[in-house]
């Protein structure tokens, strides 16, 4: 279940960011803050999205950026940052983006479950609307549990 | 049997949430297949029927005898399962 995975200290909400850059790397520092992966962790997201390109960004206005499990990684985790105004990504389809969901995995199987939990918790629009709705880290934490119940 | 291949980047993100969505689809609607997935460049040299992609990379990807499917919302089965449906009916499998 998603709720598994996202640690309270790896959400943030009203993030002001310039650019794309600045997003992922706001998002990473969430991962490095909950010990979920070492501080090298979070230029490598950055460098793994220049090389993916707007791919990252899987629907609208959410991107899922990561990199790759030796760049640092110490366990299966997500992290999202709500920002206060969404940035280009370069998407044709799917820009700007507000929701920066960035997650860590050990290897390239034992995220399975989270990322298919992701994919059916942003699949659903209302989900992605209550977090841009939501005042506090509580709300968020309390969206993903209950998405999780009805999941 | 429909040779099907999804274009991805790293095979950590998108690709396996396209993945899933995929093999969902062609599965619901009884499409005899295999399901690969690989990365632009590699795509190019497959005996692929059908390819599934982002707008992004799609434009990359240059593979003569496949039909090209760009996907936009990853997550979205109504989306997939819509364009999958469509391909599936337009190369006559």
């Amino acid at each position: 279940m998603l709720k598994d995975y996202l640690d309270s200290r790896a959400v943030s909400l009203g993030d002001e960011v310039k650019d794309w850059r600045a997003a992922i790397e706001t998002t990473g520092r969430l991962l490095v803050d909950s010990e979920a992966a070492e501080e090298k962790y979070v230029q490598a997201m950055v460098r793994t999205t220049e090389e993916l390109g707007p791919y990252v960004v899987i629907a609208p206005g959410v991107a899922i950026p990561h990199a790759r499990p030796e760049d640092g990684a110490k366990k299966v985790a997500l992290g999202l940052s709500v920002l206060s105004e969404p940035v280009e990504f370069g998407s044709k389809e799917n820009d700007p983006v507000d929701l920066v969901f960035g997650f860590s995995t050990t290897d390239s199987e034992a995220h399975m479950e989270l990322i298919q939990a992701l994919a059916d918790f942003i699949e659903k629009e209302e989900n992605c609307q209550a977090l841009r709705d939501a005042e506090t880290v509580e709300e968020i934490m309390a969206i993903v549990e209950r998405s999780s119940v009805n999941a | 049997m429909l040779k099907v291949f999804a274009v991805c980047g790293m095979g950590l993100g998108t690709s396996i949430i396209l993945k899933s969505r995929l093999k969902e689809a062609l599965n619901k609607q009884g499409v005899d297949h295999s399901l690969e997935v690989t990365d632009a460049s590699a795509v190019a040299g497959q005996d692929a029927d059908l390819i599934f992609t982002s707008e992004e990379l799609g434009e990359k990807i240059r593979n003569k005898k496949a039909k090209v499917v760009v996907i936009n919302n990853f997550t979205d089965r109504k989306e997939i399962g819509a364009k999958v449906e469509a391909a599936v009916a337009e190369i006559g499998a």
